[in-house]
Formats: structure tokens, C-alpha cells, sequence
């Protein structure tokens, strides 16, 4: 595929709207890069490197249009992605991949970075208030009060 | 079962005591005859004047502030390893901030032993978290500057002069406060023991009286409440007490061990041998010393510069890579970012953590240990948004970095 | 080369064999452990043991499935059971046999696994440690089924107190409650230990319970309070100031183990992780005490075996015990003899003969009764490998009113021990109540699921956020951990059709339920369904076939349960040789210098974890061997 130096920046911007957290959650993760280069990866084993091409110039095209309100990013990503199975395949695994740090039911492992640290980023324990299971964890007694790390909450 | 070294009845920390004692009284003779002289421990103690309670409550205030300010870059370091990455070197440096904190409340103890107040957090007049790039507090080592960055070579030998203010190259003074005046010491040992001298002297000038300085009722911090360090909190409310204090700070950390470079080593000498299996926790020198060369000292290593391992460690190899740490960028402020950004949020986020918990242990060491649980729960929410910070871009490529500022 | 003769060979470093090598050496005998597992897991250095330790944090991470055993090594040479190869059994006919070791011959696939490496099972069990209750141990006398042991539960309770010592309990004697826990069930006791702090979520369940009504629950025409007490449990917490032992030592002159008074100087002190006596001091709430407790803050073996005298212990590890031989008369025990690997996966051995005066299996239930079957002795009253017994756990699942935070702390903090005991188990079984931290985790598979149902739902963006965060912290699951009745006929069993790829035996398991089982799963619904509607719980409960392989239909209706990890029978201990496997002194009655320890013994299962019993029970071991050897 055509190296596409914004790549991450889109990667970055889209996901933020997709995910429903903030780009520094993300950035927080330390796990753009890596994800980046791993989705391209993905893509270019399965020879398809057009639809993720096509998928980070759409999405830029539809930050650009309808950035910064969310509802209307939403909404142009569920008319001009999700109708199309390669797209909302591809909508899936990205938010999957932050939430879960997994790609097709399997932790993401990439060179150079530390086994299972996919895992240990997930953000669906932020959406959930709490920390993965095994890392993060909070110190005693803290899971007989209410959490204090409230990324999750609903605002 | 108990772990031996963990009590002060572990010889190895007798031993280290009387090493301890060892060196003033060659510092005494040291006054005597000028020529056997160490660099710097010309001007303590030769005009003694008599310090009061309150002078001692402000040296034991200045000792928390010191025993504080080295926290903040230990902390940036640690938290710079990468997640999983450099295990051990994470180990030896969280080992070491722990006996920092501990130190500190310690410090707090033994202020409210004597019925003062322990601040942290909001001191009057002046910062209680220095400003980086800072000196450390109390005057010692003017040419020690530390700055908040991540976990480099060159950091960690900044730590080992930290932790090693005795070495007779550099000039280092810790000041006393007696009676409005100032004295300096030639190191945090030195300080420590003139500390202890002053508590002494106040506490036998009281016992004359038939009373006692130990007149606090605060209720201070126990085990039950700090826990996980090498070596248990004590409770002070007698000399005794007081000593065991401070020959735990000094043991764990700082200056204890001026005689390796005073003294000329001689051949087969036994006693700079220190790091036998028995004992699990050495001085914090020596812990960074293991990180800067990437192993670990063996028993048969000696402490001692001239001895054949040099002081070194040459002992089992820690797995260290430079490049599995996140660079900061040095010496961040929130200011350095515009103030509706998401990373000044972040920074936001974070000092406000770290304000909530130097709060906490305020209040922990003013008579409510209890509160400490919930301490602990910051220290580790602090620690999450700092390792956010390690990895959120800012200035000049580097992650934006934890900064460590005061917020009210 | 002559090998060494040992005092005493134990077979296994799980709890049962490491509180018999620390008990036995610190009274100054001569031990050899033989250990399946890899070496490294067996590192007592601090550094090889903190390394090691985080290889197994690192699989753990990286596993999809986080299953048991999914940190820690599954060797082609020495396999373990493992949970994610549970599946359907094919045909009457048709053993299922996925995963390469546990042959499942059904009807019902045994819902259960352990871990067969350094520290056992307990690497990755839970540490809920509530003792067993004295009707439990009078289980024929009282109710009619299953059987007596041979002894009650004020026998065993001097030995219950040195367990909680051994695995360093936390919990409040005052708390608890429910049927059978009497003023002198514990007595004049504290745990070594402070309580583990009950969660958000357990206050929350308590308060809406509060709230919706008197907390009665109706079953069979009778009423029942529902309560809810803090679990005892082996992680730790804050010593506990008025414990009054220090530590257990063996009493030559009284030929007794005795609890060690404490004193201002000897206090007991809480063990840390194997790599630090630093770390571990406190729970930290890593919310994965199964499979692996990050800090070791949780108990395991290592422990205990860390406290073995090193000069009196060796360890073999990588030496998988085979088969127990005996002399021409076969009574006497003569050597176990063992196979030793390299790797772990090459598939090379070599055998050898290890040599004791005593030999100890503490293999686990299943593999104890398979390498006796393999043996083909201890079995005259022909019960080796019969009454193969587990908890079997209905979940109900549900959503709170209101956010209660669940994927927090120990797995669990709180449990109701209403249904514990009863005239019911004339009828059906007992069951313990935990209430679980971990939201839908074990049933459903969440938080993963929650959000592949959203995305199906094409929730994105802060919606998706959102409605993930308003279900997960609401998320609730209730345990019904029925004590099942022993069954000769649920059993483990060989075949020269199956073995492992060195050619030791594959154990294969049948295994069945049956109207008593099946009452209490109905009993249990019945209950679950009254206690979420008092508590304002969102029923979300679904049982199906498809969810869970073991699912069983009774009354016109479905229900799925799950192994708890329990495995527990295989080798009854009994008053009689034609009735068991072993003596109260836990020998076999065939071979005088054979003793069986760990849950195998255990003649029924109440409705407490096993571990707890097993270790006391263990101690009783260790205190006849002692005898035993001292009489020579």
C-alpha cells in the first residue's frame, strides 16, 4: 500500500470518534503506532490494502466535513461505512482493537513491544471504571468504595 | 515465619550501625589532627550553641522536604520503563522510592513525637514540592541539579550523587538551624547524626527537669497502615525510638558509608563486604550503582572503590535496554501547553492526584494514619495517569511528562 | 549408582505436598518431592523466581482465553487438565478427547481442570477458605446419603487452625454465620487476619435486598433468611493484632503438631511473594486472583515450600511419577518409579526409581487415583478412582439497579450461607451462596461480549461508550455451589487406548448426574429468582446447551452448571478396608508405608471450597507420619 505519512493522525482522529474517548485516552495507551502498523500489516497479508487506503481517506474526508460534533461524525461513518461489509468489518476491528486489544478474537502482539500489552490498554475496563484484570490494579481495599478512576463515567 | 534482615536485630545492620559510629569517631579524631581531614567537615559543631525544640521541629521539617524531594524523579524514572520492560531495574527503583516515603513519614513520626506537626503538602512561604530543575533541599550539594526526566545513564548517576552526598569531590553542605543561626553539614548522614544530637541534647537537658521531649499525643503512623518497604515503620516515643529512626533512614539511604572513600582499602579486607545473601536490602547507593552497570553485586563484591572489583557490582546481569523507557520531555510545566488542550487536562489530572495524596498523607501523619488506606489507592491512580503522560506526545517530540506541580 | 534413600518421597509440590515437605522437614526428616513441572517454576531464588514468575504474567496477558490455565506451562510431557477442552462428549461410545490428557467418557463432561506444575493448583485457585460444617461430616447419620467420615468436625478443628495459619487466612470469626456455625464452631478464634474489605457491589446487593423486603425466601413450603457474611479467605490483608499463634512445630515429646503460641517477639508474620517478603503484604485488587495473583498477595504452595528446610528437602522436578512398586508380596511399597524429560515437549524421557521409608502421593485426586490404578494397588476395596465429586456451580446473572462496579477485587468477598444446611438434604444437595465480583465474566464471556453485542447493534462513538459503561458496572453474578453426593459410578478410570505421549496413563472420567443433582439446580433457580426480585436484580439468566456443555434438563426445564475446580473423591478415606481407600491416618489400609493426601480423601464434599479441608487434613498426615517414622 501506498505509505500514507497522515496515517496514524487519521488512525488517531477517526478512532477517538469511534470509540467515544478522547485522543489523549488514546495517545495515553501508547498504542497508535503499534495498532497503525499493525492494522496496515493486516491488510497488506490479506491483499487488500485498498479498503484500509480507501477506509483512512474517507474517514479523513469525513473528520474534515463534519469534525468536531460528534453526533454528525457518527452518522456519516454508519451511512458511508457500515453499509458495506469490508467497512464496518474494518469499523469493528478498529474499535475492537482499542477496547479489547484483540484483532479477529486473538491479543495483538507486535514487535517490539511488551506481550499483552494490548491487553493491559484495553479501554473497555475505563468504560467499565475499572483496570484489566491482573494490571492496574488499585491498592488494597479500594474495590469496597466507588472506583476513583472515573475515565469511563458517563459525562 | 519473620525474614530475619527485616528487624533491627539483623547484625548485618548492627553492623552497619557501628560502622556508622565508627566514622565520627574518626571524623572527631578526623577535627583533631588536620591532616587526616575530610573535605567539608571543617565548619560543623565547633561553635556549639544550643538549639531549641522548635529548631529541631524545623531540622525534622527540612529532613521531610529532603527525603521528598528526591521522590518526584525517582518516580518519572520508574514510571518512564516501559510496561513489562526492565523489570528489575523497575524493581530496584520502586524498592527504593518506597523506603523514600517510608523515610519520610518516619521523619513525620518522629516530628509528632516531640509534639510538633509534620506539613506536606502546602508549607507556608515556601514550596514543599521544589520546582524542577531544583537543588536539593536544605543546601545540600550546590552542584547537584536534579531534573524531573525519564530513566537515562546519566539520570541514574545523578540518583547515585543523590543518594552518595559523602564523596569527597563535590562539596556538600546540609544546613542545621540552631537558634536562628545555620550550621552546615558535609552530608545527609552528618545532618542526620547532628539531628540526633540535638534531640539528645534536648532530651537530657528535659530529663534534668524530671520531663521528657517526648510529649506527643498525635497518634503516628504504624505498620498497619505502611507496609511493603525493606525495614518496618517505627513508632517514636523515646530516644530509643528516636535513634532506631534515624539509623534506619541512614542505613537504607543516605551517608552512611563515607569511609569507602575516605579510608585507603587494604587487601582482603572483610568488612567492605556487603552484599551477602543475608542481606536483601543495602543502601540505595549501591541499588542505583546495580542499575547504572546492569548487575548485581555478589557477595564477594566489595564496597570499597580501591578493592579489586572497584565497588562495583560484578555479579549476576540485569537485563537492562535504555531504549524500553519513554523519553519526557525534562522538567515539564503545565504551562508549556495551551490550557484547553488535552494534554494540559492530563498534567491537570495528574498534579491534581498528586496534591490529593501529599494531602492524604498530610493527614495521615497529623494524627489520622487510618486515611492512609486511601493514600495507597492514589499512589497507584497517580502512577496510571503518570504512565499516560509517558506516552502522550508533547514538546520537541518527547511525551509530555509528568510535572509535579502544585495545584490547590 | 545408589540412589539417596529419603526419609519420605512425596509425588507433587501442590499445597498438600509442600505443607507435608515443610512439616516433615522442619522436623528434621529427609524429603524428595517429585515434580511434574519445569524447574524454573520451582525457583526459590529471588531473582529466578521473579523472572519466572512474570513469563507467567506475560502468557497470561497474551492469552485470548483466560482461562485457569492459561499463564502457566502445558507440557506435552506431563499435561494438565484443562477447562477450555470442555466440550459436548460426541457418543456414548465416543470419549471426547480434546487437549490430549482428560479422556471425557460423559454422559457429562467433568467441568473441572488443575494445574500439574511447582505450587499446584493453587497458582490458580481463588483462596476462598471456609471450613466445612459438622453435619458435613455426617452426612449419612443425618440425612441419609453419601457417608460419615470417620471422624467429626471437633476432631479436625485443631488442624483447620493450622491451616489458616499455613495459608494465612483474613476474615472476621464474628461475622460468621448460618446454619451450623455455632458459638464453639470457632471458638475463642480470630483469623490470623483482618477481613478482606467487602465490596461496593456485596453493599450494594445487601442494601437493595434491605430495601425490597424482609430478605425471606420461600423453597419446598419453608422459609428461609437470607444473609450474607464476609468470606474467609488466603490472601492477604492486616495482621490481625489478637491472633494468638505464631507458627505450628512438631512436639517430639507429645507426638503432636501444636500450634506455637505468639509472643511480643515471635508474632506471625504474613508471607509476601516468593521473590520478596516485600511485596504481596496486602491484597492489591488486582481483580485476577484465577488464574494468577500479580503481587502474591494471594496464597500459593510456594509458600509453603519456600519454609521447607532446604537441607532436608530436594526437589525433582521435571520427573513425572508413573507408578508406585511394590514387593512380591505386594504389600510393601518398594520405590515410585518416575520419568524425567528435558524440555517439557520432546518427548524423551528417561526412568528412574526414587526410594523412601514413606511414600506420599499428592498428585491431585485425579492423578493419585491414576497413578494407584496405574499401579494396580491400594485398591482392595476396590473404590480407587470412585466418587469423583466436584461443586457444582449454577450462575445467575443480572443487572442492578444501580451501578455497583463489578471487575473489582477478589473474585469474591461475600457469600450467603443460608442453604448450607438443612433437612433439604435429605432431598437435594446444599449449596454455598458466593457473591461474585467479576460481573458476567465466567457465564458469558463479558466484558468482550457486551461489546461485540453493541457493535452488532452498530452502537459506536460515545453511545457505544456509554451503554458499555451503564451494563458493566451494573453487571451481577450469583454462585449456587451445590455439594455433590458421592457416586461410585462417577469415576476415573485407565485404558491401554489412552496415554500421554511418554506413556503414562490418560485419565479418563465418567460422569453423570442424577435426580439429586438435578433437585437442587431446580432448588436453586427457585431461589435465585426470589433473592434477584427482593434485590431489584434485571434477570438476564439464559441456560442452553450451546452456552455450556454441561446442561442438564429436569422438570421441563434446562439448566447448565460448572465445575468450581473442586476436584475432590477418587480415594476415600473410611472406618473399614472393604469400604476405603485409606485410614483416618490417611494410609492406605493395603500398604502400610503408603499415604494418600489432598482431596482425594475427602469422603464428601460440603459446602466449603476443598483446599482448607484438605490442608488440615494434610496436617493430620504429617503428624501420623511422624509417628510412624519416629516409631522405628
Amino acid at each position: 500500500m501506498k505509505e500514507n505519512n497522515n496515517g496514524p493522525e487519521i488512525l488517531l482522529e477517526i478512532s477517538a470518534y469511534l470509540t467515544g474517548f478522547e485522543k489523549a485516552d488514546l495517545l495515553g495507551t501508547g498504542m497508535l503506532d503499534p495498532y497503525y502498523r499493525y492494522t496496515v500489516n493486516q491488510y497488506v497479508n490479506a491483499d487488500d490494502s485498498s479498503t484500509l487506503q480507501s477506509f483512512l481517506m474517507e474517514s479523513k474526508d469525513i473528520v474534515d466535513t463534519f469534525g468536531p460534533d460528534e453526533d454528525a461524525v457518527i452518522s456519516a461513518v454508519k451511512s458511508r461505512f457500515l453499509p458495506y461489509s469490508k467497512f464496518n468489518t474494518l469499523v469493528t476491528q478498529i474499535v475492537t482493537m482499542w477496547y479489547t486489544g484483540e484483532w479477529n478474537g486473538n491479543i495483538i502482539s507486535i514487535d517490539g513491544y511488551t506481550k499483552g500489552q494490548a491487553y493491559v490498554q484495553g479501554l473497555i475496563w475505563d468504560a467499565a471504571e475499572t483496570h484489566p484484570p491482573g494490571a492496574k490494579q488499585p491498592g488494597y481495599g479500594s474495590w469496597a468504595k466507588e472506583p476513583i478512576n472515573s475515565k469511563g463515567n458517563i459525562k | 515465619m519473620s525474614n530475619s534482615y527485616q528487624h533491627n536485630n539483623n547484625p548485618r545492620r548492627q553492623q552497619l550501625n557501628s560502622r556508622l559510629k565508627h566514622k565520627q569517631q574518626q571524623e572527631e579524631e578526623a577535627k583533631k589532627s588536620p591532616k587526616t581531614m575530610l573535605r567539608g567537615a571543617a565548619a560543623p559543631a565547633t561553635t556549639k550553641k544550643t538549639a531549641t525544640l522548635e529548631d529541631l521541629k524545623e531540622n525534622l521539617q527540612t529532613a521531610m522536604e529532603l527525603e521528598h524531594s528526591t521522590i518526584p524523579p525517582y518516580l518519572c524514572a520508574l514510571y518512564s520503563i516501559k510496561e513489562g520492560k526492565n523489570l528489575m531495574a523497575a524493581e530496584i527503583v520502586k524498592s527504593v522510592v518506597i523506603e523514600e516515603m517510608l523515610h519520610m513519614v518516619m521523619v513525620a513520626n518522629l516530628i509528632n513525637s516531640i509534639g510538633g506537626s509534620p506539613i506536606i503538602g502546602k508549607v507556608k512561604g515556601k514550596p514543599f514540592i521544589p520546582s524542577y530543575p531544583t537543588r536539593l533541599p536544605g543546601n545540600v550539594d550546590k552542584d547537584l541539579i536534579i531534573n524531573l526526566t525519564s530513566l537515562t545513564k546519566e539520570q541514574v548517576r545523578v540518583f547515585c550523587k543523590i543518594e552518595h552526598p559523602g564523596d569527597e569531590e563535590r562539596e556538600v553542605k546540609v544546613q542545621l538551624r540552631v537558634n536562628s543561626g545555620e550550621i552546615e553539614y558535609h552530608s545527609i548522614g552528618a545532618f542526620y547524626e547532628a539531628v540526633m544530637e540535638q534531640i539528645e541534647t534536648l532530651e537530657a537537658e528535659a530529663q534534668k527537669k524530671g520531663k521528657t521531649i517526648f510529649t506527643g499525643k498525635t497518634q503516628q503512623v504504624t505498620p498497619e497502615h505502611y507496609y511493603g518497604a525493606g525495614g518496618s515503620i517505627i513508632n517514636v516515643h523515646s530516644i530509643e525510638d528516636a535513634r532506631a529512626v534515624i539509623d534506619e533512614i541512614v542505613d537504607q539511604g543516605e551517608g552512611s558509608f563515607g569511609s569507602i572513600f575516605a579510608e585507603p582499602y587494604g587487601e582482603g579486607q572483610e568488612e567492605y563486604l556487603w552484599f551477602g545473601a543475608d542481606v536483601e536490602e543495602y543502601a540505595h547507593y549501591f541499588r542505583f550503582k546495580e542499575v547504572q552497570y546492569g548487575r548485581f553485586y555478589k557477595p564477594t563484591d566489595s564496597a570499597h572503590r580501591d578493592s579489586p572489583n572497584g565497588g562495583l557490582p560484578t555479579g549476576e546481569e540485569i537485563d537492562i535496554d535504555w531504549d524500553d523507557v519513554y523519553l519526557m520531555n525534562d522538567n515539564p510545566k503545565m504551562e508549556d501547553y495551551p490550557k484547553d488542550s488535552e494534554v494540559y487536562q492530563k498534567m491537570y489530572d495528574f498534579n491534581k492526584t498528586y496534591c490529593n495524596l501529599l494531602d492524604n498523607l498530610d493527614k495521615g501523619c497529623n494524627g489520622k494514619p487510618e486515611v492512609l488506606r486511601e493514600g495507597i489507592m492514589i499512589m497507584f491512580d497517580m502512577k496510571y495517569k503518570a504512565q499516560e503522560l509517558m506516552k502522550i506526545p508533547g514538546k520537541n517530540g518527547l511525551a509530555a511528562g509528568p510535572s509535579f506541580e502544585y495545584i490547590d | 549408582m545408589k540412589e539417596k534413600e529419603y526419609d519420605v518421597v512425596i509425588v507433587g509440590s501442590g499445597i498438600s505436598g509442600a505443607i507435608m515437605a515443610k512439616t516433615l522437614t522442619q522436623a528434621g526428616k529427609s524429603v524428595l518431592i517429585l515434580e511434574a513441572g519445569l524447574t524454573a517454576g520451582a525457583s526459590m531464588k529471588s531473582n529466578g523466581a521473579y523472572y519466572n514468575y512474570m513469563t507467567y504474567m506475560e502468557t497470561f496477558f497474551n492469552a485470548s482465553a483466560k482461562v485457569p490455565n492459561s499463564p502457566y506451562p502445558n507440557l506435552k510431557d506431563a499435561p494438565s487438565i484443562d477447562v477450555i477442552n470442555i466440550e459436548t462428549i460426541p457418543s456414548p461410545t465416543e470419549p471426547s478427547t480434546k487437549g490430549d490428557y482428560l479422556v471425557q467418557a460423559g454422559p457429562l463432561p467433568f467441568g473441572s481442570d488443575n494445574w500439574r506444575g511447582p505450587g499446584g493448583t493453587t497458582m490458580h485457585w481463588l483462596g476462598t477458605t471456609p471450613r466445612m460444617l459438622p453435619n458435613d461430616f455426617q452426612m449419612k447419620t443425618k440425612y441419609g446419603v453419601g457417608v460419615d467420615w470417620p471422624f467429626t468436625y471437633d476432631d479436625l478443628k485443631p488442624y483447620y487452625e493450622m491451616a489458616e495459619l499455613e495459608i494465612g487466612v483474613s476474615g472476621s470469626v464474628k461475622e460468621q454465620k448460618g446454619p451450623g456455625v455455632t458459638k464453639n464452631y470457632y471458638g475463642n478464634y480470630e483469623f490470623p487476619m483482618e477481613k478482606i474489605p467487602q465490596s461496593y457491589l456485596d453493599q450494594v446487593f445487601m442494601k437493595e435486598m434491605k430495601k425490597g423486603g424482609d430478605s425471606v425466601v420461600k423453597l419446598n413450603g419453608k422459609k428461609y433468611k437470607i444473609e450474607f457474611v464476609s468470606t474467609p479467605q488466603g490472601r492477604n490483608s492486616i495482621p490481625c493484632p489478637e491472633y494468638q499463634y505464631s507458627d505450628i512445630k512438631w512436639d517430639r515429646r507429645r507426638k503432636k503438631l501444636v500450634l506455637e503460641k505468639s509472643t511480643p517477639t515471635n508474632r506471625y508474620q504474613q508471607a509476601g511473594a516468593i521473590w520478596s517478603p516485600n511485596v504481596g503484604l496486602r491484597c492489591e485488587g488486582n481483580a485476577s486472583c484465577v488464574p494468577i495473583c500479580p503481587v502474591q498477595a494471594k496464597y500459593n504452595a510456594l509458600k509453603t515450600l519456600r519454609k521447607a528446610v532446604g537441607d532436608h528437602l530436594d526437589i525433582k522436578t521435571q520427573a513425572v511419577a508413573s507408578k508406585v512398586l511394590v514387593d512380591k508380596k505386594g504389600e510393601k511399597v518398594t520405590g515410585i518409579e518416575y520419568k524425567t524429560f528435558d524440555t517439557g515437549d520432546d518427548v524423551v524421557y528417561n526412568t528412574y526409581v526414587a526410594k523412601g521409608k514413606i511414600y506420599v502421593l499428592g498428585a491431585s485426586a485425579i492423578e493419585n487415583a491414576k497413578i494407584l490404578l496405574a499401579s494396580g494397588i491400594a485398591n482392595s476395596s476396590d473404590q480407587v478412582g470412585r466418587n469423583l465429586m466436584d461443586h457444582w456451580v449454577l450462575l445467575t446473572w443480572g443487572l442492578m439497579p444501580k451501578k455497583s462496579y463489578p471487575y473489582r477485587g477478589p473474585g469474591s468477598t461475600t457469600n450467603i450461607p443460608t442453604f448450607r444446611d438443612g433437612a433439604f438434604r435429605k432431598n437435594h444437595a446444599a449449596w454455598i451462596s458466593p457473591v461474585d465480583n467479576w460481573g458476567w465474566a465466567w457465564p458469558v464471556f463479558s466484558p468482550g461480549s457486551d461489546l461485540s453485542n453493541a457493535l452488532s447493534q452498530n452502537m459506536l462513538g460515545k453511545e457505544l461508550k456509554n451503554h458499555l459503561n451503564d451494563v458493566l458496572t451494573r453487571q451481577v453474578l450469583l454462585h449456587f455451589e451445590c455439594e455433590q453426593i458421592p457416586d461410585p459410578e462417577n469415576r476415573v478410570t485407565i485404558d491401554e487406548k489412552y496415554k500421554d505421549p511418554i506413556g503414562n496413563y490418560r485419565p479418563i472420567v465418567h460422569y453423570h448426574t442424577n435426580e439429586y443433582m438435578n433437585k437442587s439446580l431446580e432448588a436453586a433457580v427457585k431461589v435465585s429468582d426470589q433473592i434477584f426480585k427482593e434485590a431489584n436484580i434485571e434477570d438476564h439468566t439464559s441456560y442452553s446447551q450451546d452456552l455450556d456443555p454441561d446442561y442438564v434438563e429436569y422438570n421441563g426445564k434446562g439448566y447448565n452448571f460448572w465445575g468450581a475446580g473442586h476436584i475432590v473423591g477418587t480415594h476415600r478415606m473410611g472406618t473399614k478396608p472393604d469400604n476405603s481407600v485409606v485410614n483416618p491416618d490417611q494410609r492406605t489400609w493395603d500398604h502400610d508405608n503408603l499415604y494418600l493426601i489432598g482431596c482425594g480423601n475427602m469422603p464428601t464434599l460440603g459446602t466449603s471450597n476443598p483446599t482448607l479441608t484438605m490442608s488440615a487434613l494434610t496436617f493430620k498426615a504429617a503428624e501420623a507420619i511422624l509417628k510412624h517414622l519416629d516409631k522405628k
